[in-house]
């Protein structure tokens, strides 16, 4: 059982607080991503998991062992670098093979497993090469493939990809999620990529300013984000926000106001706040309805249109209500200035009271 | 047309580096060529007056070295200097390079200036100072010696004690700048690395062999050829804390150099150990950099 637990994790440079009270439960087994902006603490919290950092405050449980205070080489976890940090003047077999080293195993045994692995790993070819011979991608598969062959009980990935092209990033990510598949070992992930986070988690987990923000499946994120942080940073294009006037609550359904003037029937039930509280309104740019017959029509005139091949990112502005994003599929490019009628399909909206939370609770509308 | 520009390019590298090769060839060439040349005649206070007086006598010069005690004294010296100096410097500047390097250490730019301090510090000046430190009767260092029921050592007065009181002079002198160099490879040595050994389970002597020693290895080998040349050429610390004394006990090659050309004034004799010198230099330095060579091997 190699379950990771932290506890109430706090972590402090100077006089800022990078983690605060951070509590998280990782399952066994599964692959767990953190998400969040550039300082948000993630990377703060891979090290502190490592042992890179020692906790101001907390606890951090490996199994049924607390390792807060042991040393990074007793704690039983492997970590891949950003940078990769091979080290230089070592083959790729001796890159792999220093941590079996270290441990005095018999050289036989050390051989045998980094042969395993380097032949999992394709790099079988390149073995005796030092790692400045090696292409980016393959020195990224001896960091992993040093990881592996110690055989830890969690893997720590720190932004492993984001020094390889678009392309490559797309192959080794499934490559990651297909080893994951075959090992099985609990994986702490840290990213600051969303399609990375979405496409490869088992357990989302999304950080700002050394605060979890929200933890669950991808798709649970995406379609009922906690507050007005995870629903802007979750989704590409952002959701568009709209300011409106809670006007009344009757019968599960709220009438919003809206700078427009106009008045939209949301359905909500519990709802906290009271007449005349300010609430913001998210919708999806691909939940706008071209001609539609959704709860609220909006004129709108298209400013710039971005083509992506499959679909089709169309910036308007709408009347009383200001920017929006619209997401059409296919290739379609109306002329900047065209007038357009979109609607808001009302089931498709979430909602967040003033200080950000979410207010819906019922189910939304499934997202394709 | 590609290759009137790559000329052109060809003309202006030449013409920029010209001032710096003039000054090579005056400074430096013309100097080394002229010493090898006076190492072949008698050149002496005679020649000096009327230079008619001056005769080639071919490697004369070298033969009567080679032949001569006093010579083999100074260059037995010099070689306990290198061989013991050069590990005692070297140690000296990687041990406070690490320790400036170290990441939780505070006030760090005050302990650079600080440690750096004794390089950029007059040497007579300071080798005063020391004379009194290594004072038998009321020197610090004898004092603290009695502190654990040593002592007291004639330092400067004894030949046994003299050598290693001058290398420890010389150590204090020079580690401060070695210190930077190792200092500026350290901090070259990507955080991570250290980091990830400390993952596979690597303690601080692993980390230190594995890790740190083969990233700062062409640091070690510059400070190393550096600090061997530098011992090979002291000159002025036993100058002015012993003389040369006791009982020949400090001459360095320099030192003898000095007395062959401007006390006894046989510029000849003296210029043909300046080559002999170079020459020993040279051979140490390129033994070095093979050994160095075949184990990067």
């Amino acid at each position: 059982m190699s379950g990771l637990r932290i506890e109430e994790a706090c972590k402090s440079f100077s006089a800022r607080q990078i983690l605060d009270r951070v509590t998280l439960d990782i399952a066994d087994g599964s692959f767990a991503v953190v998400v969040g902006p550039s300082g948000c603490g993630k990377s703060t919290l891979l090290r502190t998991i490592a042992g890179l950092e020692p906790l101001d405050q907390g606890a951090i449980h490996l199994g049924a062992r607390d390792i807060t205070r042991l040393p990074p080489g007793q704690r039983d976890i492997a970590m891949v670098f950003q940078s990769y940090a091979l080290y230089p003047h070592l083959t790729v077999r001796e890159n792999m093979a220093f941590a079996l080293r270290m441990r005095h195993e018999p050289a036989n045994a050390i051989d045998r497993a980094v042969r395993q692995v380097a032949e999992m790993l394709d790099l079988a070819d390149v073995i005796d090469r030092k790692p400045g011979q090696l292409s980016g991608g393959q020195r990224q598969r001896v960091a992993i493939g040093r990881a592996i062959v110690r055989k830890p009980a969690v893997f720590l990935f720190d932004e492993p990809l984001s020094n390889l092209d678009a392309g490559l990033r797309a192959r080794v990510r499934l490559d990651f999620v297909t080893r994951h598949q075959q090992l099985r070992t609990t994986t702490l992930y840290v990213t600051h990529d969303q399609v990375e986070a979405m496409t490869m988690a088992d357990t989302l987990i999304v950080m700002n300013q050394g605060r979890i923000e929200q933890i669950g499946t991808p798709s649970e994120l995406y379609a009922r984000p906690a507050n007005l942080f995870v629903a802007r940073f979750l989704g590409m294009p952002e959701m568009n926000l709209i300011a409106g006037t809670m006007i009344e609550t009757r019968g599960g359904i709220t009438n919003v106001m809206l700078p427009s003037g106009k008045t939209l029937a949301v359905p909500l039930t519990g709802a906290a706040s009271g007449r005349g509280a300010r609430l913001t309104l998210g919708i999806r740019p691909q939940d706008l309805i071209a001609h539609g017959n959704g709860a609220m029509r909006i004129d709108a005139s298209v400013r710039l249109v971005e083509r992506m091949g499959s679909r089709t990112n169309i910036h308007v502005v709408a009347d009383g209500i200001g920017a929006l994003v619209w997401q059409r599929q296919g290739d379609c490019a109306p002329e900047p200035g065209t007038p357009v009628q979109l609607s808001i399909d009302a089931s498709a909206l979430h909602l967040f009271g003033e200080d950000g939370s979410r207010l819906n609770t019922e189910t939304l509308k499934e997202h394709a | 047309m590609i290759v009137p520009q790559r000329a052109a390019e060809t003309r202006a590298g030449w013409l920029m580096s010209a001032p710096a090769l003039a000054a090579i060839f005056l400074f430096f060439l013309v100097p080394a060529f002229a010493s090898l040349f006076l190492s072949l005649t008698d050149f002496d206070i005679y020649a000096l007056a009327d230079l008619r007086n001056l005769r080639f006598i071919g490697l004369r010069n070298y033969a009567d070295l080679l032949h001569n005690p006093l010579f083999w004294n100074a260059f037995l010296n010099s070689a306990r200097y290198v061989l013991f100096g050069t590990p005692l410097v070297v140690g000296m500047s990687f041990a406070a390079a690490l320790l400036i390097n170290h990441r939780y250490l505070r006030w760090r730019p005050v302990w650079r200036v600080i440690l750096f301090a004794p390089y950029v510090t007059t040497l007579v000046a300071t080798a005063v100072v020391w004379r009194y430190l290594f004072n038998t009767e009321y020197g610090l260092v004898n004092w603290m010696l009695g502190w654990v029921a040593l002592g007291p050592i004639d330092w400067l007065g004894s030949p046994t004690a003299s050598t290693p009181a001058i290398l420890l002079f010389v150590a204090w002198k020079t580690f401060g700048y070695n210190m930077i160099i190792f200092l500026a490879a350290l901090q070259l040595v990507p955080r991570e690395l250290d980091e990830a050994a400390r993952l596979d389970g690597a303690g601080r002597i692993g980390r230190l062999r594995h890790v740190i020693l083969p990233a700062v290895a062409p640091a070690f080998l510059l400070v190393t050829v550096l600090t061997i040349a530098s011992m090979f050429q002291l000159f002025a610390e036993p100058y002015v804390m012993t003389e040369g004394g006791p009982a020949q006990s400090t001459v360095t090659i320099l030192y003898f150099m000095y007395e062959e050309g401007f006390k006894w004034w046989n510029l000849g004799s003296g210029a043909a150990v300046a080559v002999l010198l170079f020459l020993c230099i040279c051979a140490v330095t390129l033994v070095e950099l093979l050994l160095v060579r075949r184990n990067l091997r």
